[in-house]
C-alpha cells in the first residue's frame, strides 16, 4: 500500500514530464471561425459521412446542430443515421461490443474530443495518417503513434507515406538512440578503463546533439509541408483536403462547447451593463462620501 | 404603515436592533483602502456559489455525473451560464480569500483583540479547501478522479490506520461512485452549513471588536461625547455605497471569465476533465487546481511521504498561530520596520513560486526550488516571533491618516 502511495505521488509526476513535453508533428494551427456556418455544415456533413460510424457523439443532440447551424428540417433529417428521432442524440451506428471485438477499444465518444485534445491536435491528427505495412490497418500515424484506427479520410485525401526527408531524418535519430544506448551500457560497465568511459561520454554528448538538431530538421520538414508524399491520389487535392479537415475540426469545436459564440455575445452585454452601473456607482459613492470631513 | 408594523415586529424581533448594530451603527474607521473590498466580495461570491450551486443540484445526478454535468451544460436553459458562474465562482472565491487574509497580515488585523476573528476566519478557510476538494470530484472528469485519488491516498501515508483510514474515506475499496455520492452530500449540505454557520461567527466576532484600518489604530479609544469613535462612519451608507463599486468592477472582471474565458486556459477547468473518469487511464500530468498548488508544491518537497503530508497539515495549522507568532505590537506594515516588509515581501514571493511549482513537472532544479521556498514559508512564522527584538518600527499616529 505504502508503495502504491508513493508511486502515485512521486512517480507520476515524474512520468508526467516524460509523456508531457513531446511534440509531435506536423505540428500547424488550424484557424477555426465558429461564426462561419457554411463550414460548421459542411463539417457536420463529414462528421456524419465518415466519423458517426464508429464515434458517437452522445451528448449532442441533431437538434440542437440544426438549430445552431441554421439547417432547414429537411437538411437536420438527412443529418441523422439510421431511424433516429430530430431530438436524438448523435449515437453511433456501431454495437459497441462489435466494435471492440474488431478494433480491441470501444471507439471514443467525440462530444468533446476537441476541448480535451485542443482543435490542432485533431487538425494535425486526421492529416497525419501514412503507410505502414506493420499496422493492423496498413497505416500509422505521426501524431498519434501505433493508432488503433484506420484512415477512413483516404478516399479524400488518398493514401501517402513518409517523404525520404522525413526519413532521412527519422533514421539519423532512431541509430543515434540506439548508439547511445550502446555507450551508456560502457559507461556504466565497471571493467571498462577511465579512457574508455570518457570517450563515451564524449561521443553520448556529441549524439545527443545529433538528435537535437534532427528534431529542429523535423521541425522544419513540418514547417515547409514536406512529411509526406502523396502515393495514391485521392478525390481532393491537398488544399481541398486541409479545407474540408479544418470544417471537421470546426464542427468538432462547436460540439465541444456550443454556447461560445452566444457566450461571447452575453458577455459584451453584460459588461456594457456593469460599465453603464460603474459610472452610477461611482457618482452616489461620490455623493455620500461629500460629507465624510477630511480630519 | 412602515413605521407601525416596525413597532409592532420590534416587540417580537430585533429587527431595528440588527439592523443599527450591523450596519447603520455600525462604525467603521473612515480610512478604508481598496484592500478592505475583498471582505465583502468574498461574501459575494459565498451567496453566488450558493444560489448557482442550488440550482446545479436541481439537475445534476451523482449517479450518472458526467453525462448530467453535459446535460447542464448543453441542453438545461442556460445551465450553461449557471455552471460557469459557479466553477469560475470557486476559484474567484480563493483569489479573494488569499487577499483577504493577505489583508490581515499587511495590517496585523489578527492581532488583540481580533485573534478570534482570524481563527474563525481560518476556519472558514480549511473548510472552503474541504469543499472545493469535494466540488471538484463532482463533475467526475479525468482530473477529478486522479486529483481525488491522489489527495485520499494521502491519508494512506500515515502509520498504521492509514489504509484502514482511507477505505473508510472512500467508502469502497476504490474509489467509486460510492465515494462520490458521500462527498456530494458533503458538497451540498455540510460543509455550506458550516461555512455559512462560520462566516456568521467570523462578523459577529469581527463587529464586537470593531474593524482594524490600514493605520493599525483603534478608533475606539478616541470617542466624542455621545461615545461614538471619531474616526469612525457608519458601515451603513458609506460602505455600502462604496462597496458596490467594489462589487461592480469584480464582477466585471469574474463575468468577462465567465463569458470568455471559463477554462482560463486550463487553470480553472483543466482540460483532460472533459474526458469521463477512466480508472484504468492515468493521465499524463496531474496537477490540482490551482489554489491548492502552493500545498501541493510543500508536500512534493519532502522526498518521504507521510513527513510530506506533514509538513502540509503544518502549512495549514502555522497560520491559525499567526496571532501570538506574529509578537510586535504595531500592527500596520506603515508604521513597522524595513525587516518586516522585507520579509513578507520575500513571503510573497515564495508563496507564489511555490504555487507556480504546483502546476509544473518536476525536475531537480524545480525539486530544489521547492524544497528553498517550503524552508522559507516556515522559516516567515518563525522570524516573525523574534522580530521585535530586531525591528525598528516608526511611531503609530494617534488618529487615523489620510493616506
Amino acid at each position: 500500500m505504502k508503495k502504491l502511495i508513493s508511486a502515485i505521488l512521486f512517480l507520476l509526476p515524474v512520468a508526467a514530464f516524460a509523456a508531457g513535453g513531446e511534440v509531435t508533428y506536423p505540428n500547424d494551427k488550424v484557424n477555426v471561425n465558429y461564426g462561419d456556418k457554411a463550414s460548421l455544415q459542411n463539417g457536420a456533413k463529414l462528421f456524419v459521412n465518415y466519423c458517426q460510424g464508429c464515434h458517437s457523439m452522445e451528448y449532442v443532440r441533431y437538434s440542437r446542430v440544426a438549430q445552431d447551424l441554421d439547417l432547414t428540417e429537411e437538411q437536420a433529417q438527412q443529418l441523422i443515421l439510421g431511424e433516429g428521432k430530430l431530438g436524438d442524440t448523435m449515437d453511433k451506428s456501431m454495437d459497441p461490443d462489435l466494435a471492440k471485438k474488431w478494433f480491441g477499444v470501444n471507439p471514443l465518444d467525440l462530444s468533446m474530443v476537441a476541448r480535451v485534445r485542443g482543435n490542432d491536435w485533431v487538425y494535425n491528427y486526421l492529416r497525419a495518417f501514412y503507410i505502414d505495412k506493420s499496422r493492423p490497418f496498413d497505416v500509422n500515424n505521426t501524431v498519434f503513434p501505433g493508432v488503433g484506427m484506420p484512415h477512413i479520410l483516404a478516399d479524400l485525401q488518398g493514401l501517402q507515406m513518409k517523404s525520404d526527408d522525413l526519413l532521412a531524418v527519422e533514421e539519423i535519430i532512431s541509430s543515434g538512440k540506439a548508439r547511445i544506448d550502446e555507450l551508456k551500457a560502457t559507461v556504466k560497465d565497471k571493467e571498462a578503463s577511465a579512457g574508455a568511459v570518457e570517450k563515451a561520454q564524449e561521443a553520448i554528448a556529441k549524439l545527443e546533439n545529433e538528435i537535437h538538431e534532427a528534431e529542429q530538421e523535423i521541425a522544419e520538414i513540418s514547417r515547409q509541408g514536406k512529411m509526406f508524399t502523396i502515393v495514391e491520389e485521392g478525390s481532393m487535392t491537398p488544399e481541398e483536403y486541409d479545407h474540408a479537415v479544418r470544417d471537421l475540426v470546426a464542427f468538432m469545436a462547436y460540439t465541444a462547447n456550443p454556447v461560445k459564440l452566444k457566450s461571447k455575445e452575453i458577455g459584451l452585454w453584460s459588461l456594457l451593463f456593469l460599465l453603464i452601473l460603474l459610472v452610477l456607482a461611482y457618482f452616489l459613492k461620490k455623493e455620500f462620501w461629500k460629507d465624510i470631513k477630511k480630519k | 404603515m412602515f413605521k407601525s408594523f416596525m413597532t409592532w415586529l420590534d416587540a417580537r424581533f430585533p429587527a431595528t436592533k440588527v439592523w443599527n448594530e450591523h450596519l447603520a451603527e455600525y462604525y467603521a474607521p473612515k480610512n478604508f483602502n481598496f484592500w478592505y473590498f475583498f471582505g465583502s466580495l468574498a461574501l459575494l461570491v459565498l451567496v453566488n456559489q450558493l444560489l448557482t450551486g442550488i440550482w446545479l443540484t436541481m439537475f445534476y445526478s451523482p449517479s450518472d455525473p458526467f453525462a448530467s454535468v453535459e446535460y447542464i451544460m448543453r441542453d438545461v436553459d442556460m445551465g450553461w451560464i449557471i455552471r460557469y458562474l459557479h466553477s469560475t465562482g470557486a476559484s474567484a472565491f480563493f483569489v479573494v480569500v488569499y487577499l483577504h487574509m493577505f489583508r490581515g497580515i499587511l495590517y496585523g488585523s489578527y492581532k488583540k483583540p481580533r485573534e478570534l476573528v482570524w481563527i474563525f476566519g481560518m476556519i472558514i478557510f480549511v473548510l472552503l479547501m474541504a469543499e472545493a476538494f469535494m466540488g471538484y470530484l463532482l463533475p467526475w472528469g479525468q482530473m477529478s478522479f486522479w486529483g481525488a485519488q491522489v489527495i485520499i491516498n494521502l491519508f494512506g501515508t500515515i502509520p498504521v490506520v492509514g489504509p484502514d483510514l482511507v477505505e473508510w474515506i472512500r467508502g469502497d475499496f476504490t474509489l467509486s461512485l460510492a465515494s462520490l455520492n458521500r462527498f456530494f452530500a458533503l458538497h451540498v449540505v455540510a460543509v455550506p452549513l458550516a461555512l455559512v454557520a462560520m462566516v456568521f461567527l467570523h462578523i459577529v466576532a469581527l463587529h464586537k471588536v470593531g474593524s482594524n484600518n490600514p493605520d493599525g489604530v483603534e478608533i475606539k479609544d478616541k470617542k466624542d461625547e455621545n461615545g461614538i469613535p471619531l474616526d469612525g462612519i457608519p458601515f451603513h451608507p458609506y460602505y455600502t455605497v462604496k462597496d458596490i463599486v467594489g462589487v461592480v468592477v469584480f464582477l466585471m472582471i469574474f463575468l468577462s471569465i465567465v463569458f470568455f474565458a471559463p477554462d482560463f486556459g486550463g487553470y480553472f477547468l483543466e482540460k483532460p476533465n472533459f474526458e469521463p473518469a477512466n480508472p484504468l487511464k492515468t493521465p499524463p500530468h496531474i496537477a490540482p487546481v490551482w489554489y491548492f498548488t502552493p500545498f501541493y508544491t510543500m508536500l512534493r518537497a519532502v522526498p518521504h511521504p507521510f513527513l510530506g503530508f506533514l509538513v502540509m497539515a503544518l502549512a495549514i495549522v502555522i497560520l491559525f498561530l499567526l496571532p501570538w507568532l506574529d509578537r510586535q505590537k504595531v500592527k500596520s506594515i506603515r508604521y513597522r520596520g524595513g525587516s518586516f516588509k522585507i520579509l513578507l515581501a520575500l513571503f510573497v514571493v515564495s508563496f507564489i513560486i511555490l504555487g507556480y511549482l504546483g502546476v509544473v513537472p518536476v525536475t531537480p532544479a524545480k525539486a530544489l526550488l521547492g524544497r528553498i521556498c517550503t524552508a522559507y514559508y516556515f522559516f516567515f512564522f518563525i522570524a516573525l516571533w523574534f522580530l521585535p527584538k530586531f525591528e525598528k518600527t516608526k511611531p503609530v499616529p494617534e488618529r487615523v491618516t489620510d493616506k
